[in-house]
């Protein structure tokens, strides 16, 4: 199967979960793939624009009120999730596009991984992970181009993080890693080195929820650190997570 | 309006209440016939607004303008909700839960007249597009966007075999995606 037919395919895969006639499986492979699919999202979103006329046809309806009192009841006073809104979105972009570059180092050294340690058993992730990720992530700039790996150990629970450059160009500023859950929470790691490599230990807590980790991003700090729980500088820094 | 919503969207963002009240004023009854079309049933239709009002409000930040228009992207909320709640329901009826079948099976409507007022204008691309696909195609395509029906549901709809159904599904989208340059 070549390239062109790879993109046709991932063009029609696009239309039928915008349209809706996927099985559970297959919607559910679209939505893993979207995260790290930076094509496949670009698809789902032109298809969604390009059908919306039929929807714009569909005949209004006044919901009864008693529906907006429920939505009322549910939101209102969630107002501090709502603080961090545009921010979260924000990396929540960051975290969703750009990762397709990353996807592909990340499958690259899995591959190279598993061929040195299990060649045929794949069983990298499990049992005897001390010295083995179970998962990676490829952190990229803005152009895309990859400045750490973070490699994700269970046993003992920590991150290793690489710089993939001779050395990161910051000065006066602190780099700070955070975990960007599926919720589109995060989750403060540690602060990043700008050369070489440096092992950031994890609450073992917090290893419990890597399932539901998604991409790591790095912001852009005073040296004092972010003042709150949350990114206060520019997220300029993200890259998919890969289980492996 | 799509300037107006996009305004109280970036204002949603930020936590206002008031623009969040107006904003569902202004697009709640749109919304609503999309979820009614797709649910068929008033009861399910309004949890899916709720649930999809729900998430606008948790998530008016992630939406920008580079995504689209701010209705397309509030529609695909209540769409992709609908779909996730119709699949329930089909697994419901599959383990036998009989209160989901009988929902569904009392207020399924005839779908193929109400196609016929879906048709837009001739000078849209989309109808131009559509126009120029077999009808079993066409009928195959709108059917799914506009009530969220399966493979299985379109093959029972328009009686004809499920190969045949996912053969036109697949063929129209490819015939679509290029009359619409996608």
């Amino acid at each position: 199967m070549n390239a062109e037919t790879d993109n046709n395919d991932i063009r029609l895969d696009a239309g039928e979960y915008v349209l809706g006639t996927l099985d559970d499986v297959s919607r559910a492979r679209i939505e893993r793939d979207m995260i790290f699919n930076a094509e496949l999202r670009e698809q789902v979103r032109k298809w969604e624009d390009r059908l919306q006329p039929l929807a714009d046809r569909i005949e209004p309806v006044q919901p009864p009120a008693a529906s907006w009192d429920t939505i009322r009841a549910r939101t209102i006073g969630e107002a501090p999730k709502n603080v961090l809104g545009k921010r979260l979105a924000w990396w929540k972009t960051l975290a969703l596009g750009g990762v397709a570059a990353s996807l592909a180092m990340a499958v690259v050294l899995t591959d190279a991984l598993k061929t040195r340690t299990h060649p045929a058993s794949g069983q990298v992730a499990q049992a005897g992970a001390a010295s083995h990720p179970a998962a990676l992530a490829v952190v990229n700039d803005q152009k895309k181009d990859p400045m750490w790996v973070v490699q994700c150990y269970q046993q003992p629970p920590h991150v290793m993080v690489s710089v993939v450059p001779d050395e990161i160009p910051i000065k006066d500023k602190s780099l700070q890693l955070w975990a960007l859950t599926k919720d589109g929470n995060s989750m403060f790691v540690g602060v990043v080195p700008t050369s070489g490599k440096r092992e950031i230990k994890i609450d073992p807590e917090m290893m419990k929820h890597l399932d539901n980790v998604k991409a790591f991003a790095v912001s852009v700090e005073p040296m004092t650190g972010s003042p709150t729980n949350q990114p206060t500088g520019p997220v300029n820094y993200s890259g998919g997570l890969v289980r492996l | 309006m799509i300037e107006q919503v996009e305004k109280l969207l970036y204002q949603v963002a930020e936590g206002n209440e008031h623009a969040f009240s107006k904003l569902y004023k202004l697009t709640s009854a749109k919304l609503y016939g999309v979820s009614l079309r797709m649910m068929k049933n008033e009861g399910q239709a309004q949890e899916v607004l709720q649930d999809a009002y729900t998430s606008i409000w948790r998530n008016a930040g992630v939406f920008t303008r580079d995504r689209g228009s701010p209705i397309t992207w509030m529609t695909s909320i209540v769409r992709y909700r609908a779909l996730d709640l119709i699949r329930r329901n089909k697994r419901e009826m599959e383990r036998g839960m009989d209160d989901a079948v009988d929902t569904l099976a009392d207020e399924t409507p005839d779908a193929d007249p109400e196609l016929s007022s879906l048709r837009l204008g001739d000078s849209e691309e989309l109808q131009r597009c559509l126009d120029e696909l077999p009808d079993g195609q066409r009928e195959c395509i709108m059917l799914s966007f506009v009530y969220g029906y399966t493979h299985e549901e379109l093959s029972e709809k328009v009686e004809s075999p499920l190969g045949t159904v996912k053969s036109w599904v697949r063929r129209g989208l490819e015939k679509l995606k290029n009359c619409l340059s996608l």
